[in-house]
């Protein structure tokens, strides 16, 4: 079974081309470099590129496997939560696809792609494990017991992890996307601080910002108070940004983010005696993250996979349009594109718990 | 030459079927938000109704702006799938072109007006003799507020939610203006007029590299376009 897996939901544009499950090729647009001039997504200019990137990418898709559209199975392609005019590009195209090739349709939730995505990269991961969701515009934990079963266990009752580190990071003047930056800083690297603040060679340490909702069961995260602390500390305190100052902040700021997310995620597991953990989303691919959960693996199973699977991609949408195909799902023509949570009526059925 | 219509520009959902210059049928919907959930459906019944299948089309003439943020990316996102999938061409035609085309051709000046949000007016004008028009002022956006463009005697104006720009409008013209609005029944064939008679430098292109034609603001530039390659059980 072939399938075309299409990817608008934010600034990026992903078509990717899976056979049975495996991804033959995975094409993306990135627009980072325009979207930086701006300090975030520009959303009508996002999805001005995807329109005019969706077409030539599915054709190097195409070209690239050799496989023609005629030769589909199905299309699969998000369809929501994302920024409504992208989701709306990604969406109608594939309806154009679908109809004209007399091929199934399959409208997959983009935070349940990622979910999955880590089955993409790593054969041994099974049901059930928890899963953490972490990205510019997501924060959520669950619970996956299949491609049709997953528990909402906690989420963020306002900004996404990733959303507090475009803030930070301009804040502090280091421009969007700035959490890689702030990454790099935080554990260490002089150089990228180096290109951001005045002198100081002396050793630093992380300002202490607080966590969250560290109440224990509690499985929601808050991330606007740490973000209004980082900010008001750097108006208190960032004037004039030594590189000792900027390290201190950005590795306070990132030990604050990473260690709610670490801990409120090996607690749900320990609870539900979960053995396996899978992170993804766009913040798993900080490197602090990766280390903190890995120093876990000697009482869990973890799984991140590599860093261009975590971040946006047609490849995790058509994965889970395969699998939900393979069990007899698909969606009508007619359905409509979503911007955020509140409408989930083709997605695995979501408890909370 | 079979064609099929698709004109969403405008926010409403206008699907039309044409035999080379003759419009066979065309219906509009004009709740904007049912544009996504109900142009396929749309197209199939219109298909059925005129006797056709997908596969004998022969090209998708579109509205192609300027016009609405989500009308357009809804109506063209669509066109190129279609087109792509079927291995057809797109014909756009200039939403402001085919509007002036909707409206009994007299001599004089005519005009296309669409209110383009914030204070923006997408604005192009055309001269009529003995019954042919001639396109005399490009695609423009007119900022509210602004002086600019001025011109003598009386305008014929078709508009798209453009009332509170009727005064602005009846300051370019010494003799004042005939503002109507734009009966969107008319589109279907007035786009389909434009596409056959090649008007305007109309003509058709490749599905899957058609680009919108923007009025409003720099074309976004830079982007990458990276293969990826995952290898199993390699990550962390």
């Amino acid at each position: 079974m072939i399938l075309l897996g299409i990817e608008t939901s934010c600034d990026e544009t992903g078509v990717a081309v899976i056979r049975d499950g495996n991804v033959l090729t995975d094409f993306v647009s990135s627009q980072i470099d325009f979207h930086s001039a701006y300090g975030g997504v520009v959303p009508e200019f996002a999805s001005r590129i995807q329109l005019e990137a969706i077409g030539s990418l599915t054709q190097q898709a195409c070209t690239d496997t050799g496989i023609p559209l005629t030769a589909l199975d199905g299309i699969a392609v998000t369809r929501g939560p994302g920024l409504i005019g992208s989701v709306l590009v990604g969406v109608n195209f594939a309806k154009g696809l679908a109809y004209a090739l007399d091929k199934p349709l399959i409208g997959v939730d983009h935070v349940q792609a990622h979910l999955f995505s880590p089955l993409i990269e790593f054969d041994r991961l099974s049901f059930p494990y928890i899963g953490l969701i972490v990205s510019g515009g997501h924060t959520e934990l669950y619970t996956v017991k299949s491609f049709t079963d997953v528990v909402l266990n906690g989420k963020t009752i306002d900004d996404a992890a990733g959303e507090a580190y475009d803030k930070i990071a301009g804040a502090l003047g280091l421009g969007y996307p700035g959490g890689p930056l702030i990454d790099r800083i935080a554990r260490g690297d002089k150089d990228a601080a180096a290109a951001y603040a005045g002198q100081g060679e002396k050793p630093y340490d992380a300002v202490k910002f607080p966590m969250a909702m560290m109440r224990k069961g509690n499985y929601n995260f808050s991330f606007s108070g740490l973000k209004t602390a980082v900010s008001r500390y750097i108006k208190e305190h960032g004037s004039p940004m030594t590189q000792r100052r900027l390290s201190s902040i950005a590795s306070g700021f990132q030990n604050a983010v990473t260690g709610v997310l670490v801990r409120k995620t090996i607690a749900l597991a320990r609870e539900r005696r979960m053995k396996r953990i899978a992170v993804s989303g766009g913040v798993a691919a900080n490197a602090q993250l990766r280390e903190m959960f890995m120093a876990y693996r000697n009482e869990f199973d973890i799984y991140i996979p590599s860093v261009r699977l975590c971040t946006d991609n047609g490849s995790m949408v058509g994965f889970l349009g395969y699998q939900l195909m393979k069990l007899g799902i698909k969606s009508n023509i007619s359905i409509d594109a979503y911007a955020n949570n509140t409408r989930i009526p083709q997605r695995a059925r979501t408890s909370s718990g | 030459m079979l064609g099929l219509v698709i004109d969403t520009a405008l926010g409403y959902l206008g699907i039309g079927v044409a035999h080379d210059a003759e419009l066979l049928s065309y219906v509009v919907m004009e709740k904007p938000s049912t544009v996504t959930s109900l142009a396929v459906p749309a197209i199939k019944n219109l298909l059925e109704s005129t006797g056709h299948k997908k596969e004998q089309l022969d090209e998708i003439i579109v509205a192609a702006g300027p016009g609405t943020f989500t009308g357009l990316r809804t109506g063209l996102s669509l066109a190129k799938g279609l087109g792509m999938a079927l291995d057809i061409p797109l014909v756009p035609v200039s939403t402001l072109d085919a509007m002036v085309h909707t409206v009994q051709k007299a001599d004089g000046i005519l005009a296309a007006a669409i209110d383009g949000k914030n204070s923006n007016l997408y604005f192009a004008e055309y001269t009529c003799r003995s019954g042919v028009l001639k396109k005399t002022v490009s695609e423009m956006v007119l900022k509210a507020g602004e002086g600019g463009y001025h011109r003598q005697g009386h305008a014929r104006i078709v508009g798209w939610g453009v009332d509170q720009y009727e005064g602005m409008l009846n300051k370019i013209y010494t003799e004042g203006i005939d503002l109507q609005k734009l009966d969107v029944l008319q589109m279907g064939g007035a786009l389909v007029r434009i596409a056959h008679g090649k008007l305007y430098d109309t003509k058709p292109v490749s599905a899957a590299t058609f680009i919108p034609r923007y009025l409003r603001e720099p074309d976004a530039k830079t982007k990458k376009q990276i293969k990826v390659v995952y290898e199993k059980d390699k990550a962390v």
